[in-house]
């Protein structure tokens, strides 16, 4: 049986732990809600960028131009995105347990991989493994500046571009609600245009390009492939924060439960102690009265 | 004339701007050019630079930096990397 002491010792270590799981949930409730307003305002840009490219893409000869060739995969490229910190739940090993899956499976058809980690928690996963990691990008989660996404992109697009990769992979946290966040697989390049249901052939011709289609499409395509990462990182940027607040709601709960046994616990021990003292005082007061 | 145009900047970074114009002008890669309602359709590169658009006879300028422009149906659409009302 633990000691008052003890007890009393444990409650005031559980109490400061929760002092601290309360306050990271408080933070990573206001962090998600910066960290959703971006994603949000970085949407109409996705969707209208998509839009131009869907436009021009579908009428254009793929062959032409090497961000839609397809080609045949020999090296592919795995973005890997994960956080910088931990206590965030399951975050982080789902991403890594996709990535892993997705490694077997490309090794499995002798495709050779190149990674790319982003986030700690990656490369020190990648590094544990044994894994050889071609770039590591760390310490920008606090503010996702489009310049910072920009310098990985045109080094992943540099790379297709001189064919040293055939094809890239992100792997990230898709954002589905508060509760939910799977971990995703999306091919970023080659790029694969969808042709929207109702573009028709006809829809070039309504326009004029300058300086040429094929100059303003090169310029294009690039710009998409860094959208798509920015995106990705805003999303994976909210779902951290998502899941850490929702790890430090469990542990809040936790705390408090486990504060109550041992309170239980505690009074109990003491009540067993007045008792005693009490019986020892009666009995002694009992001896001196015969 | 009635007819006016329908600007519409937008950032990734979550600028976005609409107003309803009568005219502008932006900086195109092979020169500046103006757009005024009924243009055709149209799709271009643009400098880094100001984009001018008059409502009445008030003009004002939003400089962009890196962006694409759209002209289809009277609406304008700039897609830049980073754009900036001037005062």
């Amino acid at each position: 049986m633990p000691s008052l002491r003890d007890i009393r010792n444990r409650i005031t270590s559980v109490n400061n732990t929760g002092k601290i799981t309360r306050a990271m949930q408080m933070i990573s409730a206001a962090k998600l809600k910066k960290a959703q307003n971006s994603m949000l305002a970085a949407r109409p840009y996705s969707n209208k960028i998509f839009e131009m490219l869907s436009y021009m893409a579908s009428a254009v000869d793929r062959e032409a131009y090497p961000l839609l060739n397809l080609r045949q995969r020999k090296v592919v490229e795995l973005i890997v995105l994960t956080s910088d910190k931990g206590l965030c739940g399951a975050f982080n090993t789902n991403v890594l347990k996709e990535t892993a899956r997705l490694m077997k499976e490309l090794r499995g058809e002798g495709i050779q991989l190149s990674i790319v980690a982003v986030g700690k928690k990656a490369r020190d996963y990648f590094h544990r493994n044994g894994v050889p990691v071609r770039k590591t990008y760390i310490d920008f989660y606090k503010t996702v500046k489009y310049e910072d996404v920009r310098e990985i992109a045109t080094e992943v697009i540099d790379s297709y571009g001189n064919e040293s990769i055939d094809e890239l992979i992100i792997v990230y946290n898709e954002f589905k609600s508060l509760m939910l966040q799977t971990p995703k697989r999306a091919r970023l390049l080659p790029i694969e245009p969808q042709s929207a249901g109702g573009v028709d052939d006809g829809v070039l011709d309504k326009f004029i390009f300058e300086p040429s289609e094929a100059e303003i499409l090169n310029a294009l395509l690039p710009k998409y492939v860094e959208n798509q990462i920015f995106r990705a990182i805003l999303e994976s940027r909210v779902s951290e924060e998502a899941a850490r607040m929702i790890a430090m709601e469990n542990a809040n709960k936790s705390t408090k439960e486990l504060l109550e046994k041992l309170t239980l616990q505690y009074n109990k021990a003491r009540q067993a102690t007045i008792t005693a003292e009490l019986m020892d005082i009666v009995g002694g007061a009992e001896a001196l009265s015969q | 004339m009635a007819e006016k145009l329908t600007l519409e900047i937008i950032t990734p970074e979550g600028f976005t701007f609409t107003e309803t114009v009568d005219e502008l002008t932006a900086p195109g890669t092979l020169g500046e050019f103006g757009v005024l309602p009924g243009h055709t359709g149209f799709i271009t590169t643009l400098d880094s630079g100001p984009i001018t658009y008059k409502i009445g006879n008030v003009a004002k300028t939003i400089s962009v930096k890196d962006a694409y422009c759209q002209v289809s149906n009277d609406h304008v659409l700039v897609l830049a990397d980073s754009a900036e009302i001037k005062e």
